[in-house]
């Protein structure tokens, strides 16, 4: 493990709800090295997506620091924030988030032209060729399945070249095949661009695949589990 | 994607000639008076009117006819059957109900003027031969009449709505060749009413009216088209401009959302009628105002230089010194006073004025306002009895003077006529009230007469009209009379002295500019020197009362039509979320999410703003070179004065575009503040 890409320290979020406060998550401690993959696990409430939030600067933590290359983010202002999003962060959500008006090439271009940059098409094309949508640049997200909608939001996630992803249960409604088509993709992704990716599944099989493992329980980390051989090379799932 | 679809062709073209034929029967309808009045005797054109229509109602009806046919024999439960048949019946029964009024119409015509011919068009049309009798009893007519139209009314609009909903039917492929078919058609219509017809008609010429009204309806109609054809490059050509207009025009482009398409519609068509209401009020109360200044401009002199109470002496120097004054174009002296007028039949007060019939052109239009008579008579009052009066020629006063009431004012004693008399002109109404041709005697009472044993005692100067003028002002009308001034100070015992001098500038605005120049060159003491504006400062800042008043009122519409703005923008806002959600998440700052709406909002208004600024154009446009008749009885105008200004078009369009970019703010800044977390949690 290189020096660390992502440090959460003593992170607590609180939620007020109807006048009562609820406590997701109840002080995390967390590192996470460059070009490494993590995968949280943990039941249903254990503040896995809060996290996940929060590391993606989404939302800001009630207490503590989360620092990125070594500089504290919760303390941006919220255009510095929109901007460290923009181009340090990469997002891929269960139910992928594609705006419905553009295209599939347009929706991939989206980060770069929120910046104004225009000349990002090339690099648009390149990463949907990547994902294996070269033919399907001029449709709808309304015209593409399940699985292709994933795999742009996967390639509208790399467009900026972030240092991180961070997917939100990415294959959580795909069927086996195609979350194993997509699983294989972001192996690949980590393996030749060395990109840092954490991801939240419920998934035991993509899970046991990742070579570092966070399982969560009641807002805290139960475990922090490293494999020195990460499983993904015996082959593919069935 | 399975619907059945063998609606296409016919009922696309129903929907078409049926929308066509009710907008043709409407206004048939509408100038049917007209056309009536204008061409009862033409014989010809009942023939050619009768075939035109007798086409239509049968292509009307055949082609409803054909889509019945097609549309019953589709299953039942067939997605839009009923609206296609309910059309194709509709249909059928309007040609029907206006064959039938218009037979009445043209019957109903043709019986009222003597013209009872077994062969009439009507008859022809429906039959009535046996009806088409003069010694019937006509009073159903009107009734009949009424009836129809209503009828005729309800039946359009039934067609023009089941031709809309329908229309959607029509496979998109076929509506999309449609509109080409039309747009083709449009162009060269545009292209021949624009090389053949008329934009203004000329004066008194029905023809030349119709064919104005005529390339105005098909200019305006291809503009609407063009500017709709132009919507799809425009909305691309913004898109281009950078990240937030893309984001705009996609949103205002999605027509997924049906009721926001709607609700987005609507607000343009609020904008569009609240702005083109508020332009078209203020071009005609700008019209009045024109109107008034013109006329109150043509009768009295821009400035008037007199003393307060007293008459001036020693005048002529201070005449020569103001006609030499740079930018002055004419001077002319005056001397008024009170009186009474009576003609044999009545009397009435008068403001009796005593001009330089000479020097008077150069100041007021009074010359050009006389209807009968003529100016110099003032100065050789004999050549009104010498020149045979030509009472054959029909003014407006003849037509109000009955033949025997001339007759009886006429009446004077033979030598009375034969009399020299000065001459007096008088206003139309004036005349009216005391019944006078040019001509006529009648005795002026001046209030400046001699002291007698019991108090002053009025002296009476008999006159002869000399001439009548209309300036188109009731108060001037029926108030001014005019004398030459040599007469008037004789008469007035006022030798040598007058009451004022009248000035006309070079520049009507800048009368008050040149009055303060005059006051301060000339060296008189307590004399006054005003301008028209200051005279009828109260008249003009009424005027300007109600036009704010007016704006503000109107104004108040366009607020309304913002709201509906900010309605639909919150509506955009709220079923946007989930994406103003992502575009923050991959890095859309707050004000760049404020931008994306109040570019959409301003899109709206701005698309509602042109619309109705066109519109209120093409309104105002037509108003002023048609005309609108109004009764001249009750307003002293014969028509609707209108009059376009520039500045109050771009004072109305910035009010739209800044009461749209009030109404967007809220929402933009509601949608800068959803938090990503929260639009993106739940689905």
């Amino acid at each position: 493990m290189t020096d660390p890409l992502v440090t959460v320290q003593n992170v607590t979020k609180t939620f007020e709800h109807e006048g009562r406060s609820l406590e997701v998550l109840k002080g995390i401690d967390l590192e996470i090295g460059s070009g490494e993959m993590v995968t949280i696990v943990g039941p249903s409430g254990a503040g896995k997506s809060t996290l996940l939030h929060l590391i993606g600067t989404l939302d800001l933590p009630t207490q503590g620091r989360i620092l990125y290359e070594g500089q504290d983010v919760t303390r941006l202002g919220s255009s510095d924030l929109a901007e460290f999003r923009n181009q340090s962060i990469g997002f891929v959500f269960q139910f992928h988030h594609l705006l419905p008006e553009f295209t599939a090439l347009e929706n991939v271009m989206m980060p770069g032209l929120i910046q104004g940059r225009r000349r990002m098409e090339e690099r648009a094309r390149r990463l949907l060729d990547e994902v294996g949508l070269s033919a399907r640049l001029t449709h709808r997200p309304g015209e593409l399945s399940g699985g292709e909608q994933q795999r742009v939001a996967l390639a509208r996630a790399l467009l900026m070249e972030p240092k991180l992803v961070l997917a939100d249960e990415p294959t959580g409604n795909l069927d086996s095949q195609t979350s194993a088509s997509v699983q294989s993709l972001f192996f690949d992704l980590n393996r030749r661009h060395g990109i840092t990716f954490l991801i939240v599944t419920h998934s035991r099989d993509f899970a046991a695949k990742m070579p570092r493992q966070v399982s969560m329980k009641d807002g805290r980390i139960d475990s922090d589990e490293r494999r020195s051989q990460p499983l993904e090379n015996q082959g593919k799932p069935t | 994607m399975s619907r059945p679809r063998p609606l296409g062709f016919w009922t696309a073209v129903l929907c078409g000639f049926g929308v066509l034929h009710a907008a043709a029967v409407i206004v048939f309808g509408a100038t049917s008076t007209v056309w009536f009045q204008a061409s009862i005797e033409d014989d010809l054109l009942w023939v050619r009117l009768a075939i035109a229509w007798t086409t239509m109602q049968l292509t009307l009806a055949l082609l409803s006819a054909a889509v019945f046919q097609r549309a019953a024999g589709l299953p039942r439960g067939t997605r839009g059957r009923a609206r296609t048949v309910g059309l194709a019946i509709t249909a059928a029964l309007h040609a029907v109900i206006t064959t039938a009024s218009a037979g009445i119409l043209l019957w109903a015509a043709r019986v009222s003027v003597g013209h009872v011919l077994g062969g009439t068009v009507a008859s022809l049309l429906f039959g009535l031969t046996h009806l088409a009798y003069s010694d019937l009893d006509l009073a159903w007519v009107p009734t009949l009449y009424h009836t129809a139209t209503t009828l005729q009314a309800i039946s359009a609009a039934l067609v023009v709505i089941l031709s809309m909903s329908c229309w959607f039917l029509v496979p998109p492929e076929r509506r999309q060749r449609f509109w080409w078919g039309f747009d083709a058609v449009l162009v060269l219509a545009f292209v021949a009413v624009t090389v053949l017809f008329p934009l203004s008609p000329s004066s008194g010429d029905d023809v030349s009216l119709v064919r104005a009204v005529i390339r105005v309806s098909i200019t305006t109609l291809f503009a609407i088209r063009l500017a709709l054809r132009l919507v799809g490059p425009l909305l691309s050509a913004f898109e281009r401009i950078g990240f937030r207009s893309m984001v705009a025009a996609r949103h205002l482009r999605a027509k997924k959302t049906g009721f926001l398409a709607a609700s987005g519609t609507l607000s343009i068509l609020a904008v569009a009628v609240s702005s083109c209401m508020l332009i078209s009020v203020l071009s005609v109360m700008g019209g009045f105002r024109a109107d008034l200044k013109k006329k109150i401009l043509g009768n009295h002199a821009h400035i008037v230089i007199d003393k307060a109470f007293e008459e001036l002496d020693d005048w002529q120097p201070l005449l020569r010194q103001t006609r030499e004054t740079e930018g002055v174009v004419g001077a002319t002296p005056f001397l008024q006073v009170e009186v009474m007028v009576s003609s044999l039949s009545n009397r009435a007060g008068a403001l009796l004025r005593g001009i330089d019939p000479e020097t008077v052109s150069d100041v007021t239009d009074l010359a050009h306002n006389l209807t009968h008579g003529k100016l110099e008579y003032l100065k050789h009052p004999e050549r009104i009895l010498d020149s045979a009066i030509d009472t054959t020629k029909a003014g407006p006063l003849d037509a109000m003077i009955g033949d025997a009431e001339r007759a009886a004012t006429r009446g004077l004693p033979s030598e009375a006529n034969e009399d020299v008399m000065p001459g007096l002109i008088v206003g139309q109404e004036l005349a009216r009230a005391l019944r006078l041709v040019v001509g006529d005697r009648v005795t002026v009472v001046s209030p400046r007469g001699d002291l007698g044993p019991t108090g002053p005692i009025p002296k009476t100067r008999p006159f002869r009209i000399a001439g009548i003028f209309y300036s188109g002002m009731y108060e001037y009308d029926m108030k001014h009379a005019y004398i030459d001034l040599e007469v008037a100070q004789r008469f007035l015992r006022s030798e040598g002295r007058i009451s004022g001098i009248e000035v006309k500038v070079e520049d009507v605005e800048r009368a008050p500019a040149m009055a303060a120049e005059l006051a301060s060159t000339i060296d008189h003491e307590q004399l006054r020197v005003r301008d028209w504006k200051m005279m009828n400062q109260q008249l003009f800042g009424a005027l300007a009362l109600e036009k704010l008043a007016m704006f503000i009122t109107l104004g108040i519409a366009i607020l309304i039509a913002g709201f509906s703005v900010f309605g639909t923008l919150t509506l955009l806002v709220q079923e946007k979320r989930r994406e103003v959600g992502i575009l923050k998440a991959m890095g859309t700052p707050a004000r760049g999410v404020i931008r994306i709406f109040v570019i959409e909002g301003l899109l709206i208004g701005a698309a509602g703003g042109l619309m109705g600024l066109g519109l209120g154009f093409v309104l105002t446009f037509a108003a002023e070179h048609f005309g609108i008749r109004m009764n001249p009885e009750v307003y002293y105008i014969d028509k609707l004065p209108v009059h376009l200004d520039p500045t109050e078009f771009a004072l109305v369009g910035a009010a739209t575009v800044v009461v749209c970019l009030a109404a967007t703010l809220f929402p933009a800044y509601q949608a800068s503040r959803v938090r990503p977390v929260d639009a993106l949690r739940y689905d």
